[in-house]
């Protein structure tokens, strides 16, 4: 057994009993998970905060008040402005924040927008029209068939998500007959996604259980507990 | 024809803003503004987040004041906020007094309090996914239920060590499920995001959605 100064040893008694307290969840809810989970909420909070704080206001809206430039000084007095506005949305004159929230959302929505052109839009259609790029001595059928099957599988995948309908004057509308059968073949694509991702949720899920199950049994035998003969 | 000019001040910054950062990804000239803009808005934003664990501290006040059954955990939350907040506090004025980051006291509470609990978090999220998926195959048992759990088995057994060191295929199987098929459907959900994204914010651009309380 390795030597442990006493902070280690209040850290990991700490983090065995909040263990412990999160488990109970497997029980049913109950006030012992409710105590855990509003600390950890008041934690999480508290630190986030300070991290904030100290990496991103510190350095890049008070600091430039004192040390920076001329230009980084007027800028950081301009934002103080629109900072102190935001304040504003916890008071009752809340709408006098609004232009403050509509900067950030500006800013978040143009973001957004060139983020999923440049980002996802091209790169993933350029990914799909690479799917054909095979023509080497090395490829063979199942390589090309690999290919159609993934273009196939983005293009349904797409298609499933069209809800238009075609009209056709005294009938009810409703989608066309194409549509609706590549909607299914989509359908499968989407069945198939779906279960990788759960898949890999659920091994990340299970790595974090028998991590947590390795630390309590470390834990026991640290303090010389024995749950077996 | 009825047009409602509801704040058109907050209407025309967001619009104007995000113009101009818009502009900058495709216009070379614009680019330094949109770094700047970019960067007033990490600004904004940490502020923003600062003001969100400012209302959720006031909101748990009122419920301690409520007396209620949960005004103990609400008690508990704020003891736990303003504990971290002051020993965070505590770590920055050593760091900036002595000019060596030093936040030993923080990664303490990071290391020994937040972290055991999210990892036991995730650790519950295994048995209540084990839990929910059986919930379902007894109750929607249709084609694409059986197509979902064939796929988390063979991705299941194909990673799992012992089964593909002892049957290589399983491991193959695995990697065109996730290579081909997956792909595809994710590809098609990506691009699919994607659109949805820009009709978002070209509908925020153009000012018909208003989510700044316009």
């Amino acid at each position: 057994m390795s030597p442990m100064n006493l902070s280690d040893f209040i850290g990991l008694s700490l983090g065995f009993l909040f263990t412990l307290l999160v488990f109970s969840y497997i029980l049913g809810d109950n006030p012992l998970f409710r105590l855990a989970s509003h600390i950890f909420i008041g934690v999480t909070a508290g630190y986030v905060a300070i991290i904030t704080i100290n990496n991103v206001l510190v350095p890049r809206l008070f600091l430039p008040l004192f040390t920076g430039t001329r230009g980084e000084r007027l800028l950081s007095l301009m934002l103080f402005i629109p900072s102190l506005f935001l304040f504003m949305k916890i008071t009752p004159l809340r709408k006098a924040g609004n232009w403050s929230v509509a900067i950030l959302v500006g800013i978040g929505a143009a973001s957004a927008i060139g983020g999923a052109i440049t980002g996802t839009l091209f790169p993933q259609l350029l990914g799909t029209i690479n799917s054909f790029e095979t023509p080497t001595k090395s490829s063979t059928i199942f390589s090309i068939l690999n290919g159609l099957m993934t273009v196939l599988g983005t293009m349904t995948t797409l298609i499933y998500f069209h809800f238009g309908t075609g009209h056709m004057p005294g009938q009810t509308d409703r989608q066309r007959p194409l549509i609706q059968f590549l909607g299914k073949i989509g359908h499968f694509f989407i069945a198939v996604t779906l279960g990788v991702l759960f898949a890999g949720v659920y091994i990340s899920a299970l790595s974090a259980l028998v991590e947590r199950l390795s630390f309590i049994w470390d834990y026991l035998n640290q303090m010389q507990i024995q749950i077996l003969p | 024809m009825n047009i409602k000019f509801k704040t058109p001040f907050a209407t025309a910054v967001a619009i104007g803003v995000g113009v101009i950062v818009l502009a900058g990804y495709f216009i070379p000239g614009l680019i330094s503004l949109r770094f700047l803009f970019l960067r007033a808005g990490l600004v904004l934003a940490a502020v923003a987040l600062i003001v969100g664990i400012l209302n959720l501290f006031a909101v748990h006040i009122r419920k301690m004041a409520q007396n209620d059954d949960n005004s103990g955990y609400s008690l508990i939350l704020v003891f736990a906020l303003i504990a971290t907040l002051l020993i965070g506090f505590f770590d920055m004025f050593q760091s900036y007094m002595f000019g060596q980051p030093n936040f030993q006291t923080i990664s303490w509470l990071f290391t020994y309090i937040q972290l055991p609990i999210e990892t036991s978090l995730m650790a519950v999220m295994a048995i209540s996914l084990t839990y929910a998926a059986t919930r379902f195959l007894r109750r929607n048992l249709h084609t694409y239920a059986v197509i979902f759990f064939f796929i988390v088995l063979m991705v299941l057994i194909g990673t799992l060590s012992i089964f593909s060191q002892e049957v290589p295929f399983l491991t193959q199987i695995r990697q065109w499920i996730v290579q081909v098929p997956a792909l595809g459907g994710a590809r098609g959900l990506l691009l699919g995001i994607a659109l949805g994204t820009i009709a978002t914010g070209l509908r925020i651009l153009i000012g018909t959605d208003r989510p700044y309380g316009g």
